[in-house]
């Protein structure tokens, strides 16, 4: 077990991301195909780091020593049998080219190089030919140095499943001859897309559960946003307002991120929320790449969600909020995504506007969609509208159906105590 | 001042027998401790060793290949210490973290034997 004992989930989230940075360069030398023999390598490098520095200490450039350290085992391991000839002298090649010594600076391992092994890791892991499961193993794997039971405890499921998740995709990536590479042309428009849910599916693992590890959730939505930056820092791609957007959205919903849940660890609602708890500085942040977004007319799913997002947060309270301004959101939103949960979500903001009666005639344009039938969210918000009607024997009959639908408990026991109050 | 070895002994890899959690939090603190030896001037140097090994005996002897676990304890690595008498290298060598995180983990001390009529 020594060799693959995991070693980044040991240090703190410097280390973690000097992996990232060193398992895309090696991928870079290796190919995308022989990513796994980049991924050992770093967790050598990441061992005998922690043996050394247990007695040297921690040395000046900690990240120059590992890319050192890598480099040797990366030369050693192609050099030993098992690598077809003419791969192996490529590859060492490769690597004797970079000079030796230190302090010289490693062209390879370049702050500039490493930034955009680091985009051609995000593009290979996040490839349409990986399901959107392995896609994220993978990218929290190689890209941010998470450890199989980091993963696993993240996704609340074991690590033999995340094990056999990190085995398809490399897999997938192996038979659909993935090459290392940012896409170009019309090809980037798509793939960028593809890479971007795929982020957005990250950050919301990490906000969106009620259950499991609040630290490693925060860190699930830091590491969305920090692979979001790596691509709007990149030169070569020049249009990123959907990029900004996504950001602004994730950056703006991060910032209520600490007041989501009470103690008890129950989800607030925006309504419920201490507002003093939410994060001013991740909201600027939020907000300035939003303006950012909108510097010319495109537009995108995630500028709308991120739009509705900041009048939430700008609003001076929660009855204060515009919802009018946020309607309008919904209806472009519903131009773009025609999805039922939009629709639900739009009665939630018609109610606001204009009244409860109002609310449940939209829900009752929507009743018949497949997707309610069984979903408690459909009918928890139709209990609401009754019970602000003044329709108490209908609130009743909607609460109990959402109690048999729900299945998480604390949905459930809040949903009870809703019912006990009528 | 004198000079002591203080060697680390083990059984095995600590880093196998220590939870990921526990492993992180004791590298950290052992970080710590080398910095303040460093810092204090005590630290002459230190390294760690290679779990394979041979040991000899005799002349013409066959070797012996380690990792020695008939012995159930392997030396993990060394430190060379400044101090000023025994019993301050002994306090130095009680702070060291691995007598705390590791149970079976020992810590031998010897002062290193001077020529007589050297002054120091």
């Amino acid at each position: 077990m020594t060799a693959q004992r995991e070693i980044p989930q040991l240090v703190d989230n410097l280390f973690r991301h000097e992996a990232g940075k060193l398992i895309s360069v090696l991928t870079k030398v290796f190919g995308a195909d022989h990513m796994e023999l980049a991924e050992d390598v770093v967790q050598e490098a990441l061992a005998e780091a922690l043996e050394h520095w247990q007695y040297r200490g921690i040395p000046e450039r900690p990240a120059a020593w590992l890319y050192r350290v890598a480099k040797n085992k990366a030369l050693n391991i192609v050099n030993r049998e098992g690598y077809h000839r003419r791969y192996a002298s490529e590859v060492a090649h490769f690597l004797r080219s970079e000079p030796a010594t230190e302090p010289a600076p490693y062209p390879l391992f370049s702050e500039e190089e490493i930034q955009d092994d680091q985009l051609r890791m995000i593009f290979t892991c996040c490839h349409p030919a990986l399901s959107p499961d392995s896609q994220i193993a993978l990218a929290l794997k190689t890209l941010c140095g998470f450890s199989i039971p980091e993963i696993a405890k993240a996704y609340l499921t074991t690590e033999e499943n995340i094990h056999k998740r990190l085995v398809r995709a490399r897999q997938s990536i192996r038979d659909a001859k993935i090459p290392f590479e940012v896409p170009s042309g019309q090809d980037l428009e798509k793939r960028l897309h593809a890479v971007m849910e795929t982020v957005y599916l990250l950050f919301n693992e990490g906000y969106s559960a009620s259950k499991g590890d609040e630290i490693i959730r925060y860190e699930l939505c830091e590491e969305a946003i920090r692979l979001a930056r790596i691509i709007v820092d990149d030169k070569t791609i020049r249009r990123k307002e959907t990029v900004h957007a996504l950001l602004a959205l994730m950056f703006i919903n991060a910032s209520r991120f600490r007041a989501r849940q009470d103690e008890a660890g129950n989800l607030l609602t925006l309504a419920e929320q201490d507002r003093s708890l939410w994060d001013k500085q991740l909201l600027g942040t939020g907000l300035g790449h939003l303006s950012m977004a909108t510097q010319n007319e495109s537009i995108s799913i995630y500028h709308i969600l991120a739009a509705i997002s900041a009048q939430y947060s700008i609003a001076p309270s929660y009855e204060a909020t515009d919802w009018q301004s946020i309607l309008s959101l919904y209806d472009s939103l519903i131009r773009l995504d025609d999805s039922p949960l939009i629709w639900l979500n739009r009665a939630i903001v018609v109610s606001k506007v204009s009244g409860a009666r109002q609310g449940l005639a939209e829900l009752e344009k929507i009743s018949s969609h497949p997707a309610f039938t069984s979903y408690h969210l459909f009918y928890s918000t139709q209990a609401e509208f009754y019970i602000q009607d003044g329709d108490l024997e209908r609130a009743v009959a909607a609460l109990e159906t959402a109690i048999r639908l729900a299945s998480v408990p604390s949905e459930i026991s809040l949903l009870e105590k809703k019912l006990k109050m009528l | 001042m004198k000079e002591f070895l203080l060697l680390i002994r083990t059984a095995g890899d600590c880093a196998d027998e220590m939870s990921p959690e526990l492993y992180q939090a004791h590298f950290k603190k052992v970080v710590d401790y080398i910095d303040n030896l460093s810092a204090a001037g005590n630290l002459i140097s230190a390294q760690p060793l290679a779990m394979k090994g041979s040991i000899l005996q005799g002349k013409g002897a066959s070797f012996k290949d380690g990792p020695f676990v008939e012995t159930k304890e392997v030396i993990a690595g060394y430190f060379l210490l400044r101090a000023a008498d025994f019993a301050e290298a002994r306090d130095m060598a009680m702070a060291h973290p691995i007598l705390e995180d590791d149970p079976v983990a020992r810590i031998e001390l010897r002062e290193i034997k001077r020529e007589s009529g050297i002054n120091c």
